[in-house]
């Protein structure tokens, strides 16, 4: 199995995971932010407790983060090789808008906002940017090696 | 010989309480939601889709009421409920429940108009919920009367609203009292608060798909939809605050918590929880003579579960549930008990049915 190939089978699953667990923690603390906004108070250990207990949604947002990404990444890879520029951010920017984009397809379909945590504007630039760091994590985990870092090699 | 007298007796019991027979009154309804018997033996049945129907003499008439209001129709949303005003025999007055506006921009909304035999006219705005809401979801809009007069109605939270349903000053997620006319009774439990909509009677609520007022004592019972579980059976207390999104036995339909907490100071818990959801619709409090076992009972139709669930009251508390007709696999949206002492059902599909529920046996 070629380098790259064995890099991406690594870098991908990674990525997606960080994605989908800071997703989860995102929308639980915009959930939490609604409730206090309310005048309920919530300790501490009530938050860590949740944040915990959301973590299984984790089922179907590691899917849904995969899907939108197998989209969003060749796409990427696609502008970098086209335009040029910073991989990096090519990729982070593609994580990012691809996991918005899936939750605004999701809730013009089915009406609702599919994570309770997204519904707010600032909820969901937190999605985006829960992907963009998934979608650096997984471009700096894939990047080519300069010419001088092989010969360093 | 006391011995066969006991096995004769027991073997009479058996036959007087035989599995109930399901008759078919009517299909071909395009998602039936309300039914309301009216006096002449008449039936009007609501389709989601936008239409009054009527059946009469056990056959659905082909052409529906005429001048129904025009209905916001999709998702959760259509016609609604169907309640006749309780002088009906002398206004002929009816009230209707339905979702009005545009995707992008709707409410529950409630009309009363007089209603002939055939059409309705002097149609009027009562009420309608605000603010306006985006999406088709959770418009509740089940209506009963009080036995002062005034009308009940309850309101969705409009599902990505869910925090609306703790404010005062937000008809969503809401029972709401006005009075037959649509003016808001002087003794609504906010009415004197400014910093509350005086049409709100009690708030905290999600999407209440039923609601009655027992003729027995006047309470009233309520029930409504939860997320993933959580689904609620109340008894709704004017003022009070029932506790949504705060309180919940249910999840989101991510699998992630609405909420920490099951209970909360100032909240009133339900008196059953559903979890897993069977999704409540209509309701009724069985006091028919067909079926004298069920007397003081509580029917409550489910979508999810696609049963009748019968609620064993005594004196007011709850000391047993059974699931029934789950062996038709339908999803039921509504349940009533008609004048001549039957169950009515609503069925919940393109081909809606109303099956008229009767002892198998003649009554000895």
């Amino acid at each position: 199995m070629r380098t790259s190939t064995k890099k991406h089978l690594v870098a991908f699953p990674a990525a997606v995971i960080l994605t989908a667990v800071l997703a989860s923690l995102c929308s639980t603390q915009f959930v939490l932010a609604e409730l206090t906004a309310l005048g309920i108070e919530i300790s501490v250990s009530a938050r860590i407790a949740m944040c915990f207990e959301d973590l299984g949604i984790l089922r179907s947002l590691l899917p849904a983060v995969a899907a939108c990404w197998l989209v969003g990444f060749p796409v990427a890879h696609a502008l970098e090789a086209r335009i040029g520029g910073n991989r990096n951010a090519w990729f982070a920017a593609a994580g990012g808008a691809a996991l918005v984009g899936e939750l605004l397809i999701m809730q013009a379909v089915l009406g609702v906002t599919a994570i309770a945590g997204a519904r707010s504007l600032p909820g969901l630039l937190c999605q985006g940017v829960a992907g963009a760091l998934g979608g650096y994590l997984f471009a700096r985990m894939t990047r080519v090696p300069r010419p001088e870092e092989d010969l360093d090699a | 010989m006391r011995s066969l007298a006991l096995l004769l007796i027991l073997l009479l019991v058996h036959v007087a309480q035989a599995a109930p027979r399901v008759e078919t009154i009517a299909d071909g309804l395009e998602f039936p939601w309300s039914i309301a018997f009216l006096p002449d033996g008449a039936m009007l049945v609501t389709e989601r889709s936008g239409r009054l129907r009527i059946v009469r003499d056990g056959k659905l008439l082909p052409d529906a009421v005429a001048g129904v209001p025009e209905v916001l129709v999709g998702g959760q949303g259509g016609l609604l409920d169907v309640v006749l005003d309780p002088a009906f025999a002398e206004n002929q007055t009816i009230y209707l429940s339905f979702s009005f506006g545009t995707t992008a921009r709707n409410a529950t909304r409630v009309v009363s108009a007089r209603f002939d035999g055939t059409s309705l006219s002097d149609l009027r705005v009562l009420f309608t919920a605000s603010p306006f809401k985006k999406g088709m979801g959770h418009f509740g809009g089940r209506m009963a009367f009080l036995p002062d007069g005034t009308l009940l109605l309850t309101t969705g939270e409009g599902f990505d609203y869910r925090e609306s349903a703790q404010s005062l000053g937000s008809h969503l997620g809401k029972t709401i009292r006005i009075n037959p006319d649509g003016s808001v009774p002087l003794d609504n439990p906010f009415f004197s608060d400014d910093r509350a909509l005086p049409e709100i009677f009690s708030y905290g609520h999600r999407n209440p798909q039923a609601i009655l007022v027992s003729p027995a004592d006047g309470s009233i019972l309520q029930h409504e939809h939860g997320p993933r579980g959580g689904d609620e059976l109340n008894r709704i207390v004017a003022g009070r605050n029932y506790g949504w999104p705060v309180v919940t036995y249910g999840r989101d339909y991510s699998g992630a918590r609405i909420s920490p907490f099951e209970t909360y100071p100032g909240m009133e818990p339900p008196l059953l929880h559903w979890t897993p959801s069977i999704a409540p619709a209509g309701m009724t409090l069985y006091d028919g003579a067909l079926f004298p076992e069920w007397r003081g009972d509580l029917f409550v139709a489910a979508l999810a579960e696609r049963s009748i669930r019968r609620i064993d009251l005594d004196n007011g508390t709850i000391v047993g549930q059974e699931v029934l007709f789950d062996d038709l696999g339908e999803r039921m949206r509504d349940v009533r008990t008609g004048p001549d002492g039957a169950l009515y059902v609503l069925t919940d599909s393109t081909d809606g049915r109303i099956l008229r529920i009767v002892p198998e046996t003649p009554r000895p």
